[in-house]
Parts: structure tokens; sequence; C-alpha cells
């Protein structure tokens, strides 16, 4: 318990000495049909913990095709400060995100029940905002969730990868070039802890590093869950 | 599977977003500012303060300096009642000479001394002459090496100063500010400065209508300004639309 107390001193001094974001998040999940599950969440993000950042509302549905392959789509709307507003006169602005992809658990390939899980997961998104650039982004996550026996926490990492495809555009002397690129890296680590009657927390520390450029910041994260069996 | 393309075909279809002109797009608008210029040629106006004829003397003389390089001139006073000579003879000039007393007052100098100025032909000055002060408007459009009162102790004034016309036109406009204004609104949004060659960009807009303009100075006044636009409509994503070249007043 000390350790545990000593990491997470250690990781709020982290975040007091740079540039960090809160997270902030409630999710359901339950499964209307056999086969399926469907996800929603309400996320709220800060710069630092004062100043508003964005919020989200989002949904994501789970299809399992076979064993350990599940492909899902998803949607998010955003709300967040409008950098714009001298254009349009609203202070907030909004963003849609729109999503489909892929989960594979290997783990569940496994005759055993294992408390290792271990995921990978493939998503392809397209987000739209008023004055921003759109832009296609595809994900490759992988994570990794420990089950403790008789232990109330569940250890999990995750590191994830971004490729904008129109993350570069050049306006060359007659025409328009767009090409794509890395744009970030996030990784995640942290543990759930688990409370009765399928609910629990999840606590995590991560870092978005972005590329090519400066606004890589540090991600202190608190989800409320329920899953409905 | 079908439920997972319903859900999706909902999500997509609800997540569409109305786009409005202005940022956050892949287009571009750009043109090119180009300028005329003319300044009419200003006739260099010399004010000729005269004193009484007390205060000259038998041979004093002023220069009078115009436009033309072969007609310079020296006014020189003689007095009847002298009998010495009293023309300087200055070289390269031509003389004038004035016939005064010294019981003339100031405006009977001035008045006898334009009254002689007036009388030379050929002179590419033209004279007048308000109490005791002359008027001599030179002819040309030059910057006229300034008049001197040489010997006499009258006060001289260039009152205008001759310019040349000056004239340009469609010259590229650097470093001329170029304004947009996004769709239906009022007022510009943004603006951009152009380059060495009069080129400018706007960048990263969205599909839609615009308005670019370039202000250009009202050629009978050059205090007010006028809009010189061109309404410009870009159809399709990472388009450069290049605009007919903005001729302005400057």
């Amino acid at each position: 318990m000390s350790r545990a107390l000593f990491l997470l001193f250690l990781g709020w001094q982290i975040l007091a000495q740079a540039q960090y974001q809160t997270w902030y998040g409630v999710e359901i999940g339950f499964k209307p049909v056999k086969k399926t599950k469907v996800e929603l969440g309400l996320q709220h993000r800060m710069n630092g913990i004062k100043e508003w950042s964005r919020s989200y509302v989002q949904a994501k549905f789970h299809v399992k095709v076979v064993d350990g392959v599940q492909l899902f789509s998803g949607y998010r709307f955003g709300l967040l400060p409008n950098s714009n507003s001298d254009l349009d006169l609203n202070p907030t602005t909004y963003r849609h995100r729109t999503a489909l992809g892929i989960t594979i658990n290997p783990t569940d390939w496994m005759l055993d029940k294992t408390r290792l899980s271990f995921g990978l997961t493939a998503q392809m998104q397209w987000n739209r905002a008023k004055f921003s650039r759109e832009r296609t982004v595809f994900r490759s996550k992988v994570n990794a969730k420990y089950d403790i026996e008789h232990f109330p926490l569940s250890p999990f990492i995750s590191g994830e990868y971004f490729y904008d495809f129109k993350r570069d555009i050049s306006y060359t002397e007659d025409e328009v070039l767009i090409e794509g690129g890395t744009k970030a890296f996030r990784w995640f680590g942290g543990f759930e802890i688990e409370l009765p009657k399928s609910h629990s927390f999840q606590l995590a520390l991560g870092k978005r590093t972005a590329f090519l450029s400066n606004r890589s910041y540090w991600i202190a994260s608190l989800t409320y869950q329920v899953r409905i069996q | 599977m079908k439920s997972l393309v319903l859900f999706s075909i909902l999500f997509l279809s609800f997540s569409s977003c109305k786009k409005i002109e202005g940022p956050g797009g892949t287009s571009a608008i750009r043109g090119v500012v180009k300028g005329n210029h003319f300044k009419a040629g200003q006739h260099e106006v010399l004010q000729v303060i005269c004193t009484a004829g007390g205060q000259i003397e038998h041979g004093d003389y002023w220069l009078l300096n115009t436009g033309n390089p072969s007609k310079q001139y020296y006014i020189y006073y003689k007095n009847p009642t002298w009998i010495s000579n009293a023309d300087p003879q200055l070289q390269g000039r031509i003389g004038i000479m004035v016939t005064f007393n010294y019981s003339d007052s100031n405006v009977e100098i001035a008045t006898n001394t334009q009254a002689a100025i007036a009388s030379v032909v050929g002179i590419p000055v033209s004279s007048m002459v308000s109490n005791d002060m002359i008027t001599i408007t030179d002819q040309s459009y030059l910057d006229v090496p300034d008049s001197d009162n040489g010997t006499t102790s009258f006060g001289m004034d260039v009152a205008n100063q001759g310019n040349s016309e000056e004239s340009t036109s469609n010259i590229p406009m650097a470093e001329e500010r170029v304004y947009i204004v996004y769709g239906k609104n009022a007022y510009a949004s943004d603006d951009v400065r152009t380059d060495e060659a009069g080129r400018f960009s706007f960048e990263g807009l969205q599909t839609g209508n615009y308005k670019v303009y370039v202000l250009s100075k009202d050629p009978l006044n050059e205090e007010v300004y006028y809009r010189v636009q061109k309404e410009v409509s870009i159809q399709n994503k990472a388009t450069i639309v290049d605009t007919e070249t903005y001729t302005i007043n400057y």
C-alpha cells in the first residue's frame, strides 16, 4: 500500500511540473443482444485541473465475429472552446468523430482461462469540426491487463500509435499536396479498482507525445465503469 | 453484421457536420495585385517681397533661376542719377534692368520689377504683383534651384516646390494587404500581405464562397479608398483557385 501511495505521489509530482490534462469519465457497458456489446460514455477533459479543455459523449457498438475477434463502430460528440469565436460568435464549438475498428484478443483463443488479457486494436476514425481540417486517423493499440487473484487492483498498460492521413499539407506553385504521417504516440499505465456488483474505477497515468509538434502532455485519468451483465 | 453496418451508417450520417466558409479546409485562393500611380507635376512658385527704394543701392541685384538651364536671370537696379554702370554683368545669366529712385516705395519697386520681368521676351516664367510681393511661377514641372536675393534685402520664399510628373502602371504591389470575407459575412475575416511580386495566397480554406478585396486610392481624392473586390468560389477540396489580377491606384 505504501508503494502505491508513493507511486501516486510521484505521479502527481510529475504532473505538477509538466503540461498535463486530467480526464474524468463515466462508462456504462451492456449487452443488448447475444454477441454484441454497447458502451456509452461521458468524458470531461481539463487542462491541468482548472481549465476546461473539452467534453465528450460517446457510444461504441461491438460485435463478436469469432472467439477473440470483435468488430466495432463508434461515435463521439465533443464540445470544446471555440478558437474561432470571432467568426461565428460562439464561445464553444463541436466536433464529431466516427470510427470503425477491430479488436483481437489472442488470450481468448487459449483453452485455459487466464488472468492475463492481451489485446490488439486497430481503428480508423474520421473527425469533423467546424473550423478545423477534417482528419482521417488510423490508430493501433496494444494493451495488457492482469487480474490479480483475491486482490481488488488489476494493473494494465497500453501503448497506442496514431497515423494521420492528412498530417502535412503543402501548397505548392500549382497544387495542394496532402501527405500522411505519424501524428502521436500515447501510452497509459494504471490499475482498475474492482468494486462490488460490476462497478469499478479505472485510474491511469499516461502521456501523449505528439510527433513533429511540441504539444505533448501528461494525462491523469479517472473513469467510473459499470458493466451490466 | 447487419446491425453493425446499420449502426455505422446511422452514426456516419448523424455526424455529418455542416462545413461553412472559413478556415479548416485544404483549398487556397491566390492572386496578384498590380498598381497604377499618377501624380501631376507641380510648378515651382517663388514669392519675392521687395523693399523700398531707399534700401536699394545702384547696382544691387538678385538672381532668378528657372527650369530652363539656358535661361537664368539676374535682376539689377539702376538709379539714373548715378553715371556708373549698374549691370554686374554676371556670366551665364541674362540681365534684367529695373530703374528706381530712392524715393520709390516698396510697392513701386515691386510693380516696376514685375513689369521688367514680364517684358522680357521668352522668359519661362509668369509673374504677377500684389502690393510689394511679386509671385513668379516657373513654367516647367521641375524642382528649380532656389533663387537668391543677391545684394538686395528682398525676402525670397519658395511657396510651392516644383515637381516632375510621376506615372507608373501595372507594377507588382509588394507588401499590399489583401482581405478575405468568408461566405455572407459583411466584413473581412482575415488578411494577408503580398510578396515582392505582388502575389498573395489564402490557404487552409474550406469549400464555399468568398470575397477577396484590396483597397485602392481614389484617383480624384487620395484620402479616400475604395474596394477592388472579386468573388471567388471554391468548389472542391484541395484545390487552388486563381483570381484575376487586382489593379489598384496607390
